[in-house]
């Protein structure tokens, strides 16, 4: 009787470490499906050249238009609604939060050595950037109320023509 | 009688444990496969060279799904531009306007076997994979 009993205890073990392996599996296809995201959105903000400054013959980014694309972009590869929320066919079931949007101006000297401590990114610009900090968290199927979070960075920088 | 009974419930369950973490593996893997050629083939349509997706990309796509055992004729790919319009093999998308693309292939029996336990399978009957980015292409 106690084999029998064995077989059951061994089942709840695997199926302990099955579900962790998947959990792992799956937060790392969310992670990069996020952090695809991230990029998409900087590199749509970097396509934003600014006319009237173009006109003058410098290469700088419209801050309004760069921030609208950055968002709609990210939301867009995220499956969420206009405003950021989630719906049906998302993967998120949370609010996203860009919680850094930042746009290096044209007048900096370039090659420009950029810093952001707080989430330990630095990198070396050549032209106006864009950086973009995204909080996201993936809330997991096994693990219950103890949700992954991350704070994605991703940066484009301007390509002139 | 019982002991039959025992077996048979035992038997089961512990066909479900071995093989059913296998067929879970093989639809992440397959999802994430999609979405890899997903990224792929928008980093390389929106780039200022070409603006739309060339249908030798998608040709060349399906034989790499191929080689991880996907079926290339029931891989369906689906491109819009944020216009509206047609992006695969079509004029490109100039830059500002995005190119979205919807690949999908269907579930198949990955599920089945949580049948077994009385598990029922996710109403989803397609793997789909989907990004969009911005097009960078420029009409000289």
């Amino acid at each position: 009787m106690y084999k029998l009993l064995m077989i059951p205890l061994m089942l709840v073990l695997w199926l302990a470490m099955y579900g962790s392996g998947m959990e792992q599996e799956l937060a790392m296809k969310f992670y990069y499906k996020a952090k695809q995201a991230v990029n998409r959105g900087a590199h749509a903000a970097a396509l934003q050249i600014d006319q009237v400054s173009l006109a003058d013959g410098v290469f700088q980014l419209d801050v309004d238009r760069a921030k609208t694309e950055a968002e709609s972009y990210i939301y867009r590869n995220l499956n969420l609604d206009q405003s950021g929320n989630p719906t049906e066919a998302s993967f998120v079931n949370e609010r996203v939060e860009i919680v850094h949007f930042e746009i290096l101006e044209a007048e900096l000297i370039y090659p420009y050595p950029y810093e952001l401590e707080q989430y330990s990114f630095s990198t070396v610009f050549h032209s106006p950037a864009v950086i973009i900090v995204l909080n996201i968290s993936y809330p997991g199927i096994f693990s219950n109320g103890n949700p992954v979070e991350w704070n994605i960075v991703g940066s484009a920088q301007l390509v002139p023509l | 009688m019982k002991q039959l009974l025992a077996f048979i419930l035992l038997a089961s369950l512990l066909c479900w444990m071995m093989f059913a973490p296998v067929y879970k593996h093989v639809y992440i893997l397959r999802h994430a496969l999609l979405q890899q050629e997903v990224d792929y083939l928008l980093e390389v349509s929106t780039s200022g060279q070409y603006g739309y997706i060339p249908i030798a990309l998608i040709e060349q796509s399906r034989n790499r799904l191929a080689g991880f055992g996907l079926n290339p004729e029931m891989l369906v790919y689906e491109g819009t531009s944020t216009l509206g319009q047609a992006v695969i093999e079509a004029p490109p998308v100039p830059r500002g306007e995005g190119i979205a693309l919807h690949l999908s292939y269907p579930m198949g029996n990955l599920f089945a076997i949580d049948a077994l336990i009385g598990v029922p399978a996710p109403d989803k009957r397609y793997i789909t994979a989907y990004g969009v980015q911005m097009s960078e292409f420029v009409d000289w």
